[in-house]
């Protein structure tokens, strides 16, 4: 059936629809929207995103979104360059930094390790994480790959490689803060207890 | 909009949108399954833990349009926590998952093999961890033989596959359907047969799953694991991946 959008129209939508999150009537309420605004409106957020588009690429270091050519976390001399923390995408680094917590540096695997899908070691930035370690005298890597399946082997299959040269740490696993025992799952529960600490 | 019962593994989960996750299921009842299930994936979902590969549920799920099905609830069977224990456990329970996702059909009756993947990562939640664990895990190559014999798979090793001929056999068909002898080897293309394995993968045939590590030794691994591999890829068209060494 022909689209009774008009082409640019009908190329918005369907590039709205693309993003995540956002289904074919959201994308068409959103097309709809951006042409109710002033026109200057539209035009910063296409200009912001042809901004992103040309001036954003991989950190040299830790790989993850730099302009020029560190981010902004690499290019901080207060950071801490002997401690990493490692995490498969750049998206983690932002809920990392959100604590307040953590003061060292970051290192950007690019995935976790899923045979079954087809990601092997060499798929991931780990001769990059090597490389670094031995350049900055790294002395501590905090793994933080996700808690599932995948982010676990990566994290262990991590551990094994380096645990010789360095301290080796990973994100502890467990309860909600303000959360009721009664409603945690039985998976993440049992793994609280396998983690119990002695206080 | 029916709603389906049953128990399951979580063979495998993917992310999806936002906040979802894709399920791929092993049933006893109706074979490998798909479910979305939606939000699991949010920090606040109680689903999230329960949706893990390994894990074994009782769950709910509503039949759609497609394919895929809905998942409205599920509870926890065994959770596999013995699982996540070492990268060696990891990495076996990750080759079991594999195998099950790759030889067991959708949409079937599938008792026998929904026994023996339970079965197996069971007994590797429970192995006791090893200083130097073997590159091959046993209760793996368990699932491989017994998945071969639950297809029909089983290579013929007591006489000739290709004439019939006694033993001795010293080749492996996967084309012919198991061991050569020395007349039918020659121009066969037929690879080189280890009786070690051979017999290896009769007695993994034979005893019961529990049984595997004392079946198979640390020397027959290896062939045992590439007559299943050349079985798997010749009749059906399967390579597996994760009992590759990481």
């Amino acid at each position: 059936m022909a689209s009774i959008l008009t082409p640019s129209v009908d190329a918005l939508v369907t590039e709205l629809a693309r993003l995540p999150g956002i289904g074919p009537r959201s994308a068409q309420r959103l097309a709809f929207h951006l042409l109710r605004m002033p026109s200057e409106r539209p035009q910063a957020l296409a200009d912001a995103i042809a901004a992103v588009v040309d001036r954003i690429t991989p950190c040299t270091q830790c790989f993850s979104f730099a302009e020029g050519d560190l981010c902004p976390v690499c290019a901080d001399t207060r950071r801490d360059p002997t401690v990493i923390c490692v995490v498969e995408e750049p998206s983690a680094i932002m809920s990392i930094e959100r604590t307040h917590e953590f003061r060292g540096r970051y290192h950007v695997l690019g995935g976790a390790l899923s045979p079954i899908d087809g990601v092997d070691p060499e798929d991931l930035r780990i001769v990059e994480l090597d490389q670094r370690i031995e350049r900055d005298g790294v002395t501590e890597l905090v793994i933080a790959t996700n808690p599932t399946m995948s982010g676990e082997a990566t994290a262990l299959f991590l551990a094994d490689r380096v645990r010789d040269r360095l301290k080796v740490t990973r994100l502890a696993s467990g309860l909600p803060v303000g959360a009721d025992l009664e409603h945690a799952d039985e998976l993440t529960l049992g793994r609280a207890y396998l983690g119990r600490r002695e206080i | 909009m029916a709603l389906i019962e049953t128990e399951a593994v979580v063979l495998r989960t993917l992310k999806y949108g936002e906040s979802d996750a894709i399920l791929t299921l092993l049933t006893p009842g109706m074979g490998r399954i798909s479910a979305i299930a939606k939000g699991a994936r949010k920090p606040t979902s109680k689903q999230g833990g329960r949706l893990q590969p390994g894990v074994r549920l009782n769950l709910s799920a509503a039949e759609g349009r497609g394919d895929l099905l809905t998942l409205r609830s599920a509870q926890v069977v065994d959770a596999g926590a013995g699982l996540w224990m070492d990268g060696y456990r990891l990495r076996a329970a990750g080759s079991v998952l594999e195998i099950a996702m790759r030889v067991v059909p959708e949409q079937v009756d599938a008792e026998a093999p929904y026994n023996l993947i339970t079965r197996a990562l069971a007994l590797i939640a429970r192995t006791t961890a090893l200083d130097t664990p073997p590159r091959l895990d046993p209760y793996v190559l368990g699932v491989q033989a017994k998945l071969l014999a639950v297809s029909g798979l089983v290579p013929q090793l007591g006489s000739c596959a290709a004439c019939g001929g006694p033993p001795p056999l010293v080749g492996f068909s996967a084309a012919a359907g198991g061991g050569v002898c020395p007349s039918c080897v020659i121009g066969s293309g037929a690879e080189t047969l280890d009786p070690a394995a051979a017999d290896a993968l009769v007695a993994l045939l034979a005893r019961p799953l529990a049984e595997a590590p004392d079946a198979v030794s640390a020397a027959a691994a290896p062939g045992v694991e590439r007559i299943a591999a050349l079985m798997l890829r010749e009749h059906l068209g399967v390579t597996l991946r994760s009992g590759t060494p990481l």
